[in-house]
């Protein structure tokens, strides 16, 4: 796999931490293997939305990947309560092409950014470093070449 | 946002409200005739007119949802998406004006709009039947901003603020124009504060992958540019610094010259100075001849009720006044009978009596409004049940022209729909049944209003299946409204009445229409807070006439005094027929009630004093009788002495005062007295349910 700068917490320059969210293992392994790619660690994951939310309060992740459709709990629902209790939180959604309305309703309940599947790892690593971006406690680290397309 | 100071601000929203209102009916109306005549372009202009006018009104009052769905709603009733869809305008034109009166319904009560789902499911259809014509309007970023828009930049110039035209292309790639779009959205909406964003909402991204705004920013444009870059979305960026106009505006008229100014310099940044004048142009062509809210604007003023009632109640206690003084006079010239001062005295008070009599005239005139602003409604409703329910109904008007107090319009606005909804939906037949019972197979419901005495009559009548008398028996009886050994004690009208008894429906099935618990018996209520009545003629096969009577107004009414048992009552003099002495030797009982004998004419007598124990009359002597009159019936009351005419301003009684309905309010006389007023009505329906078949003849 092509390996990335590695993005970095620019507060510390340790390596950005991860929140894995998909009810699929195949999705969650193959996503895991592309944060690997930018430098990331993944601190934990998720199969569904109740266990997303506890896990972001127990890890405090810098970024959230999630997936949109999921048993027990849909990911629009856990975004909701997650921002809700943690406004900053930075979580992109992870979709199937056809769920349009799911993402505008995540986007409108506070999530940062949308990438569809399959996922494109230069998408990705861009969208990443826009999210963490934002003049928060995180930020990412050099790689300016491909801004522009 | 606001321009304006909070009371100025309420003020608006209360005009804008009502001037909705008539927009929406305006709109309904129009609908209504394009399922006639499709594609007929008046109405379609008038449409758009609407359309357009209730976008910018509501705008102005911060109603930004329901503007932008007005907005969206704007943009598809282009001529060319019109004509090739004539055959869905009308549905979409009647959809909208739900959907804005539910919106607009929502900001009365401050809570959150509905989205309009249905709404915007037409307006995409719109959209999407034509979206193979190649109309995506990619183009270059032009920025040319409406009046509206420019005034926000004005504005934002005045505060001091950097403003920053902002363009995006988005990435052709991205299949979700409208998550890019709210992303972007949101991208700006940290970099600054949004004045102007085109698309301005969501539903409207998805024709288009260029976004413009107006942004005003702290930050420089670089790092506007830098920030709202939104990987994956956007595909190019370009941001435009506004050049800050030369003075800076002080007060609205030098903001609007101001916002003139920052047209030009946008148009000159996109290069079209031209079309952003056309633009204008256009927006004040469709405003100005918009004969709906504004219509007949420079001869009529709006004004709130409330003001109104305010000014009647001034009158009222004038009145009052007069009545101190006339009295004061009385007492003047009884004890100064030669002085010369009686005769000025006298001059003076009718002068005043005159002046008053018309302003009071005056004021009430303010308050009457034609039936027609309630009759209007019915068409759509009648049309919406038709629809619905597979039917062919007429509905046929007449007497719109009749006058009544507003505020009892307004409380008769829910009855009334009630009413015909029910006609419509229960009333009428099916095409087939109709055609099988020898009728025609299009149902007529009827709606007449006119003068009498001083009520006004409202009648809604159909031509349907009429009332069935066992059925609504067999359903009084289920519900537990009648005991089932008390059926033989009623009349005809007594059975057809148990309709207003609550929880009685004699529908077999609940529509959605108008089935839903709430039924005739809300209506009722509603007419007795009126001090009003409702007659219903019923003829099983042939039809159903409800007949509601209203007073003219609640306001005040000439009245005729007399007293019982040393309490001083009042009757509304409109409602007396004769008044005659008869002896107690003419009165004989019938039953359980007292009768007179009238030339040929046989009257129930009514005592106001409930004889606790029968006290023994002297039958030689005579007492007064006032025989008062109510659409057909008649009966006498026997009073102890009569007191004279009066106009009488009515007060609102609290329930905790005076809890007889046979009282419909009260009033005070210029020494302080108080009179009660007798509602005749209810007195009539009162005794014929106290009393056997045939009391009154």
């Amino acid at each position: 796999m092509k390996q990335f700068e590695a993005l970095t917490r620019k507060k510390n320059s340790e390596p950005v931490r991860y929140l894995i969210v998909d009810d699929s293992v195949f999705a969650r392994k193959s996503l895991a293997k592309m944060i690997e790619s930018f430098g990331g660690q993944v601190i934990g994951e998720a199969g569904d939305g109740c266990t997303a939310i506890t896990e972001y309060s127990r890890t405090k992740p810098d970024i959230v990947l999630m997936d949109i459709t999921m048993p027990q709990m849909e990911g629009i629902e856990a975004v909701e309560r997650i921002v809700q209790e943690h406004p900053d939180a930075r979580i992109v959604m992870v979709s199937s092409v056809g769920y349009q309305d799911n993402i505008l309703a995540a986007l409108q309940k506070g999530a940062r950014h949308f990438v569809q599947k399959p996922v494109k790892p230069d998408a990705l690593y861009e969208i990443i470093r826009y999210v963490l971006n934002d003049d928060g406690v995180t930020a990412a680290v050099g790689a300016g070449e491909e801004k522009s397309r | 946002m606001n321009f304006l100071p909070d009371d100025r601000a309420s003020e608006l929203r209360d005009l804008f409200f009502e001037s909705a209102a008539e927009i929406l009916q305006a709109m309904n109306e129009a609908g209504l005739a394009l399922e006639e005549h499709p594609a007929d372009k008046e109405h379609l202009r008038s449409v758009r007119r609407a359309v357009h006018t209730l976008k910018g009104d509501s705008a102005a009052c911060g109603f930004r949802e329901l503007s932008e769905l007005a907005h969206e709603l704007e943009d598809v009733l282009t001529p060319e998406l019109v004509k090739q869809n004539a055959g869905l305008i009308p549905e979409v034109v009647l959809t909208a004006a739900d959907t804005f009166h539910e919106m607009l319904a929502a900001y009365r009560n401050r809570l959150q709009p509905p989205v309009g789902g249905a709404l915007r499911d037409h307006i995409n259809r719109l959209l999407h039947k034509t979206a193979a014509a190649p109309e995506k309007s990619s183009s270059e970023a032009k920025f040319d901003w409406t009046e509206y828009q420019r005034l926000m930049i004005a504005e934002a110039f005045r505060r001091g603020e950097s403003v920053y035209n902002v363009a995006f292309h988005l990435d052709s790639e991205s299949l979700l124009p409208a998550a890019a779009f709210e992303l972007v959205r949101k991208a700006l909406e940290s970099a600054g504060k949004i004045l102007v964003l085109h698309p301005e909402s969501v539903a409207q991204a998805a024709s288009t992958n260029l976004i413009e705004a107006a942004i005003s920013s702290a930050k420089s444009a670089d790092w506007i540019r830098e920030h709202c870059f939104v990987p994956s979305v956007v595909a190019r960026i370009s941001v435009l610094k506004i050049p800050v106009p030369q003075a800076a505006p002080r007060d609205l008229l030098e903001i609007l010259i101001e916002s003139e100014a920052a047209a030009v310099s946008a148009g000159v940044a996109a290069g079209t100075p031209d079309s952003a004048l056309d633009h204008h142009d256009e927006s004040r062509d469709g405003a100005a001849p918009s004969g709906l809210a504004h219509a007949a604007a420079e001869n009529t003023l709006r004004v709130d009720a409330d003001r109104i009632d305010t000014v009647m109640n001034l009158v009222g206690e004038l009145i009052i006044g007069k009545s101190m003084l006339q009295r004061t006079i009385m007492e003047f010239e009884r004890i100064h009978a030669k002085d010369p001062l009686r005769g000025k005295f006298a001059d003076a008070l009718s002068f005043q009596a005159r002046v008053l009599g018309e302003l009071q005239k005056s004021v009430m005139k303010i308050r009457m409004v034609p039936v027609e602003q309630l009759f209007r409604r019915f068409p759509r409703v009648v049309r919406d049940v038709a629809k619905m329910r597979n039917k062919d109904i007429g509905l046929e008007i007449a007497g719109q022209n009749t006058d009544l107090d507003k505020s009892i319009l307004d409380a008769l606005a829910e009855p009334l729909a009630h009413i015909v909804r029910n006609a419509a939906d229960h009333g009428i037949e099916t095409a087939a049944e109709r055609e099988a019972a020898r009728k025609p197979a299009r149902g007529t419901v009827r709606l007449d209003a006119y003068h009498e005495a001083d009520h006004v009559v409202i009648e809604i009548s159909d031509d349907g299946r009429g009332l069935d008398r066992n059925k609504i028996l067999r359903r009084a009886i289920e519900n537990g409204i009648l005991r089932t050994e008390d059926t033989g004690l009623l009349n005809d009208s007594d059975i057809m009445n148990l309709i207003f008894a609550p929880g009685l429906s004699t529908a077999d099935e609940i529509t959605e229409i108008s089935g839903r618990g709430v039924g005739l018996d809300v209506v009722k209520a509603a007419v007795d807070n009126l001090k009003g009545s409702i007659e219903l003629e019923s003829e099983l096969g042939c039809g159903t006439t409800f007949r509601l009577m209203v007073p003219l107004t609640l306001a005040s009414i000439q009245s005729l005094l007399f007293r019982v048992s040393g309490k001083l009552y009042a009757v509304p003099l409109a409602s007396v027929v004769e008044i005659t002495r008869v002896t107690e030797g003419d009165i004989h009982r019938v039953d359980d009630h007292e009768v007179f004998q009238l030339r040929d004419q046989v009257l129930t007598l009514v005592r106001l004093e409930r004889l606790e124990s029968q006290p023994q009359r002297a039958l030689g002597k005579r007492v007064f009788v006032i025989v008062i009159a109510s659409g057909t019936r008649k009966f006498g009351l026997a009073v102890d002495s009569l007191m004279g005419e009066e106009e009488l301003v009515i007060k609102a009684l609290e329930d905790r005062l005076v809890t007889s309905p046979l009282v419909s309010g009260a009033s005070i006389l210029g020494d302080g007295t108080v009179v009660l007023i007798l509602n005749v009505l209810a007195v009539i329906s009162y005794l014929s349910r106290i009393q056997p078949v045939g009391a009154i003849a």
